[in-house]
């Protein structure tokens, strides 16, 4: 990186990091984990001009996934929900573990409702259906960069009805 | 939507702030039949009476008590959709206010054309909230997940108990991430001894490949830990 000479120079050695914190650009590091060659290419076609984004790498398994997360420490996973199907939503719960700060967003192709929310119950935090990629990735990402989640509205009623029963049954052991 | 059902749908408005049920009104008027109370012994009245398709609350609404008094006046009328409508939106609230049952909860001061469609998608049964409520909701689904697996470990597999202790051994060094060759060295057997090993397991735990086994041990020694 280019040093230039300015205002920030001498504060930086001093070793205060205040100027890092102010660069306009952080970059979010992105793991793409799909089991179909052309997905990812989808998927990384609508990344490559996003501003403050990045592809560092793939996965087509589920292990693979895994072992990228723990390696790349990516800040989003996008994981398609049909490479965790073999295990449940319990890929979700792995990949949280190896890497705290990663969070997940689902790529869905032909999913039902329930198994989404199972994903998200697991800890996804945001949802976005292939074929609405190019449209809806890029909010998705700013969204879930800044520590939102991105989902459809339509979900929410279902998520009610989860948090509903799961009250109802600790009412009923009580 | 039929003419009758067009007819039924009427829009309570509520809220201390004539001003604020003004521009509610502005959105709403030409689409549904709407009424409005100003105070808490009104609303009352008007619920159980007019039973609303919809009540856009303003939770500064005196005698209401904030968030925790939507029950009490969804009880007077349960099939009408109750919106929250408040001047600090936080995200805090926001849950809390969905899980009092609010099929909505947004700015008092959401411009007129956003409100409309607001109470338009309430009335198909969807809900409609702020973005920033999505996380912490989705945080509440997680953790309440996490304790019940916590309380009620779903159905703890103890599959692995059916292994020998060799077979267990190899199956924890595919958990690892090994290869056949090097479980092979490691435990000093020929790799087809390693390969026989592994059908077995395999057959054992009813999975067909390393990745399910891999997967597999990983959740169980999170389990059992």
């Amino acid at each position: 990186m280019k040093r230039r000479k300015g205002a920030r120079a001498p504060r930086r050695r001093r070793g205060s990091l205040a100027w890092v914190e102010k660069r306009p650009l952080r970059v979010v590091n992105i793991l793409i984990a799909d089991s179909d060659k052309a997905a990812r290419a989808a998927v990384a076609r609508t990344i490559l001009p996003l501003r403050g984004m990045r592809v560092v790498g793939e996965a087509q398994t589920g292990l693979e996934a895994v072992s990228a997360t723990a390696r790349l420490k990516p800040g989003v996973v996008l994981l398609d929900l049909e490479l965790s199907s073999e295990f449940g939503a319990t890929l979700i719960s792995i990949l949280r573990r190896k890497s705290a700060r990663t969070r997940v967003i689902l790529l869905v192709g032909r999913a039902s409702e329930s198994r989404i929310i199972e994903a998200l119950s697991h800890g996804a935090v945001g949802c976005v259906t292939k074929k609405d990629v190019a449209r809806f990735l890029p909010e998705a990402l700013e969204a879930v960069a800044s520590g939102e989640a991105w989902m459809s509205r339509k979900l929410i009623p279902k998520i009610m009805d989860r948090l509903a029963a799961f009250t109802a049954r600790a009412e009923d052991l009580e | 939507m039929s003419e009758k059902q067009r007819a039924a749908s009427v829009v309570l408005l509520a809220s201390p702030i004539a001003g604020l049920r003004g521009q509610w009104s502005q959105g709403l008027a030409e689409k549904f039949p709407l009424y409005e109370v100003a105070e808490r012994t009104a609303l009352e009245r008007s619920m159980a009476n007019l039973k609303p398709a919809a009540l856009l609350l303003d939770l500064a609404l005196p005698g209401l008590g904030g968030v925790d008094g939507v029950p009490t006046i969804q009880k007077l009328s349960p099939l009408t959709s109750v919106m929250l409508l408040t001047s600090t939106p936080n995200d805090r609230e926001g849950l809390a206010a969905l899980k009092s049952g609010a099929r909505a909860y947004c700015s008092s001061e959401t411009d007129s054309a956003l409100l409309r469609k607001a109470v338009t998608v309430v009335l198909k049964g969807e809900i409609w909230v702020a973005r920033n409520v999505y996380a912490p909701l989705l945080e509440e689904l997680t953790s309440l997940t996490e304790r019940r697996h916590k309380e009620f470990p779903p159905n703890l597999d103890t599959r692995l108990d059916r292994l020998t202790p060799r077979e267990r051994e190899i199956a924890q060094l595919i958990g690892g991430g090994a290869s056949n060759k090097e479980i092979a060295g490691r435990l000093n057997i020929t790799e087809a001894t390693v390969k026989a090993h592994l059908t077995a397991i395999f057959r054992k735990l009813g999975l067909s490949d390393r990745l399910g086994l891999a997967l597999f041990v990983t959740e169980y020694n999170r389990v059992t830990r």
